[in-house]
């Protein structure tokens, strides 16, 4: 299963779930399907990825085996089942 | 006199309580290192607002039950999905800043607004669990007019509810002029005839729909009053709001953002002057407050207890504030100096701390 790990700036807004320092084991084949079971298992964390419109926030980093994803509308980049999802906090912004 | 004031800030919300007869010293903090865009206290209901614009990871908003000692994350306004039909734009909205929160009426239990930018007013009647965007407002088509007036999108700074009737709500816009709802939000009417944009094109300076009212304030007292600092002046309205005459005199400069009415008479009000759109610092380095108590006829400049030079605080639109009793004011500065002005506004002191950049303070009761 892909495993998604949040920075620690991202998980400072979520400490009523310190278990997410481990990290997320998430079903999906995509960054977009993977990042929806993990909103399906944290529904609080949507709000700080996505927009309401679905796309990743502007100053939101999405890094699959350490390469930030290009396609931050659709989110459509394959990931498999030994992948790593890393959402980060830009470095702009903030 | 109230005896608390929440001070919003660039990285944080602040509350300050009485300490001894006249000081004032930092009795809560909440959000540290966060960017805190509105705050509310509800004297319905108990509860306190948080606002939050945060840099990486969007807005959020807080409700606290017990003053602030613990919080919970409740809804945000969202804008619809479907691309902008007004503005033509593929890239549907989003929610970038709350700018401002307020209560309903006293009769309305659980109701609150949020202005946001880029522009959408929404209403909440279940204490913030919810919001529904007000579409009338949402979907005119002057809006395709509007621009933003200090962030990129315009934005709903200003909610006047009326209280003699809370189903009438003024609103004020940067840059979309002030507009009235008679029915709770539901239909809107472009109001602010008056106003006038001196940055626009001559043809277009009388337009209501592209004015940039900073902020405007109604005197509870005398509800038909309301004032609006401008970016191009200062106006006053006896009819609220549907019509505003320009004040051309008020001390050194009538540019700035913010503005309070007394709260019982209709005649006095004040405001913070800067020197001039292209430079937001006060006129010579001297901060001061003018005041008016005739209406605008004439305006004392306040200056007691202020700096005498060399001081370039800029208060924002939402960071002077005055308590129920019309006498106290508060007032705090993009360089973090917050103010309280007894008797009036005619003497200042400054409470001896050093805050982030302050958006917004708001007098409470005490808990």
């Amino acid at each position: 299963m892909p495993h998604i790990s949040l920075a620690p700036h991202l998980l400072r807004h979520l400490s009523d779930r310190p278990e997410l320092k481990q990290g997320l084991s998430v079903q999906g084949d995509s960054v977009r399907s993977a990042l929806e079971d993990a909103f399906r298992q944290v529904p609080r964390l949507r709000g700080y990825v996505l927009d309401e419109q679905g796309q990743a926030r502007r100053h939101v980093a999405i890094f699959v085996n350490g390469a930030q994803v290009a396609d931050r509308k659709e989110l459509g980049d394959k990931v498999g089942d030994a992948d790593r999802i890393h959402l980060l906090q830009a470095l702009t912004g903030g | 006199m109230a005896e608390r004031i929440r001070v919003a800030t660039r990285k944080g919300l602040f509350t300050l309580e009485h300490h001894g007869p006249i000081a004032w010293r930092v009795a809560g903090k909440s959000f540290l290192g966060e960017p805190v865009t509105a705050v509310l206290d509800d004297p319905r209901s108990g509860a306190l607002y948080a606002a939050l614009r945060l840099g990486h990871f969007g807005c959020k908003l807080h409700r606290s039950v017990d003053d602030g000692k613990n919080w919970r994350e409740i809804a945000v306004p969202t804008y619809p999905t479907a691309p902008d039909p007004i503005k033509e734009s593929d890239k549907p909205p989003s929610l970038d800043q709350i700018w401002t929160l307020e209560t309903g009426g006293a009769d309305q239990p659980g109701r609150l607004w949020a202005g946001t930018i880029p522009g959408g007013l929404f209403r909440s009647d279940d204490d913030g669990q919810s919001w529904s965007l007000c579409k009338h407002l949402w979907l005119q088509p002057g809006r395709k007019e509007w621009f933003g007036g200090g962030y990129d999108s315009p934005g709903v700074h200003s909610v006047l509810v009326d209280p003699r009737n809370s189903r009438h709500v003024a609103v004020g816009i940067s840059c979309g002029g002030v507009w009235q709802s008679r029915d709770d939000g539901n239909s809107w009417s472009l109001a602010g005839k008056g106003l006038r944009a001196g940055y626009m094109p001559p043809e277009r300076m009388d337009d209501p729909n592209i004015q940039d009212p900073h902020r405007i304030a109604r005197c509870a007292g005398a509800p038909d009053v309301i004032w609006c600092q401008h970016h191009s002046g200062i106006f006053r309205s006896t009819d609220g709001g549907a019509t505003f005459v320009e004040i051309k005199q008020a001390g050194p400069s009538t540019f700035g953002f913010a503005v309070v009415a007394h709260p019982g008479d209709g005649k006095t009000a004040w405001f913070v002057p800067a020197f001039k759109d292209e430079c937001r610092v006060p006129v010579d380095g001297k901060l001061v407050v003018t005041g008016t108590r005739d209406g605008g006829a004439s305006f004392a400049v306040l200056d007691g207890g202020l700096p005498h030079g060399d001081s370039y605080d800029l208060v924002y639109r939402h960071a002077l504030a005055i308590d129920d009793t019309g006498e106290t004011l508060a007032m705090g500065s993009t360089t973090g100096n917050l103010r309280i002005g007894e008797q009036g506004g005619t003497r200042w002191s400054r409470v001896n701390v050093t805050l982030p950049p302050i958006a917004q303070v708001a007098f409470a009761q005490s808990a």
